[in-house]
């Protein structure tokens, strides 16, 4: 992938986040933190992508570091870190997947509908499990700051 | 604790945990700080009993008859702005033990509007789905059916259910026909070659993608059944949507 790629990516990722916080109700002066979110998902997705073929690792992986993300800038902020940690997960949802299992399923086309099953399956497993990891990290010291 | 405190408390408690629910908290999180609030009145075995839709909430207290409230919990509209600010009410509650008197006064005093209005909020996801679009591929034409279309749905979504109450899941269905109608004028005029795609794009915009994960996430916490049931919830949705969209292609011609 080139640089420009990356870069242009990056960028998008960010006015997405941003996109999505507004629907999220997150105030202006945390916006740009939020879309940062987006931005070290994306990047870590990306990397990962090239580095582990199995669905359920890298997206497991882009989520854990889209968390830990979303837990220091909540901590720094003294905020609910679901303030950042959705916009930071919401582009990893396999949004398309879910598109295509549910119209396979509608045109009655059973191996296209198990097929999507498995990517969903993974693909959601994969941001459960590295958006649990994350927070289990940092508990006590949000209980100690009340965030 | 008198026992006219406690059916304050009480109230209080159920209607914040509603709130709390209504705003995109988790169940987890609800729980969390609903036995936050009542430790700080000294109430430490609180019974909460949570579905995606319902909120339970019991109290012994000793030698005196059980306490119990039960609400409804409305459709989950995500606003991070409240969700932070009853977060915030919860730890102060069990820092500076506030009177139970003032109580809903404190909860009142936060906003459930979202801190933007709603063309704003259409306009938000318009941004966040041209990104997508470019992810995706959909080049410039598909850039702005794509967003006149999420306009149109969310606009829907928004202003028709309070001129005209619908069910739920047949609102998500209607708004995405309409969604869809405007990419297949849009194919069937030349403006662009690939409607599917464009679909895709538009129904990451109408899916409840954060109730999915927190589906799972309570499912991988041991919830099953609150898990179990905002997965089905997540899925009956997204099958409206896809409906509305497969009658868009069908009705114009269809490709399929």
């Amino acid at each position: 992938m080139a640089i420009t790629e990356i870069l242009l990516a990056c960028l998008f990722s960010f006015t997405c986040t941003i996109g999505f916080g507004i629907c999220f109700g997150i105030r202006k002066e945390e916006l740009v933190w939020a879309g940062l979110a987006g931005v070290v998902t994306r990047i870590v997705l990306i990397i990962c992508e090239s580095l582990l073929f199995n669905r359920l690792f890298y997206t497991m992986v882009a989520a854990l570091v889209g968390t830990l993300y979303a837990e220091l800038v909540g901590m720094h902020k003294k905020v609910s870190i679901a303030k950042f940690l959705y916009p930071a997960l919401v582009l990893l949802i396999p949004g398309d997947v879910l598109y295509e299992m549910i119209m396979a399923m509608i045109q009655l086309d059973q191996p296209a509908m198990m097929h999507h099953l498995v990517i969903l399956a993974q693909a959601l497993l994969g941001i459960a499990l590295g958006s649990m990891i994350g927070p289990m990290l940092f508990r006590s010291y949000r209980r100690e700051h009340r965030i | 604790m008198e026992r006219k405190e406690l059916n304050e408390l009480m109230d209080f408690a159920v209607e914040f945990g509603a709130r709390l629910m209504t705003s995109g908290g988790e169940i987890w999180r609800t729980d969390d700080l609903l036995h936050l609030i009542f430790h700080a009145y000294g109430i430490e075995e609180p019974d909460i009993f949570m579905l995606p839709h319902t909120l339970m909430i019991s109290v012994q207290p000793k030698d005196q008859e059980p306490v119990m409230r039960h609400k409804t919990v409305g459709d989950i509209l995500v606003n991070m702005e409240q969700l932070t600010q009853l977060n915030r009410l919860a730890w102060e509650i069990r820092d500076n033990h506030i009177p139970v008197s003032t109580l809903k006064e404190k909860l009142h005093a936060i906003s459930i509007h979202p801190p933007y209005p709603r063309p704003m909020i259409i306009c938000g996801m318009a941004i966040a789905l041209l990104s997508l679009n470019y992810f995706i591929g959909g080049g410039v034409m598909g850039g702005v059916l794509v967003a006149i279309g999420i306009a149109i749905a969310m606009g829907t979504q928004m202003y028709m259910h309070e001129i005209f109450p619908v069910n739920h899941l047949l609102l998500c269905g209607i708004s995405s026909f309409l969604a869809g109608s405007v990419i297949m004028i849009g194919y069937k005029t030349g403006l662009h070659s690939n409607p599917y795609l464009l679909m895709i794009i538009n129904c990451i915009g109408l899916i409840p993608g954060i109730p999915l994960i927190n589906a799972c996430r309570e499912m991988l916490n041991g919830r099953v059944l609150s898990g179990g049931l905002l997965f089905m919830t997540a899925f009956l949705e997204t099958l409206a949507v896809a409906c509305g969209f497969y009658l868009s292609l069908v009705i114009f011609g269809g490709v399929l």
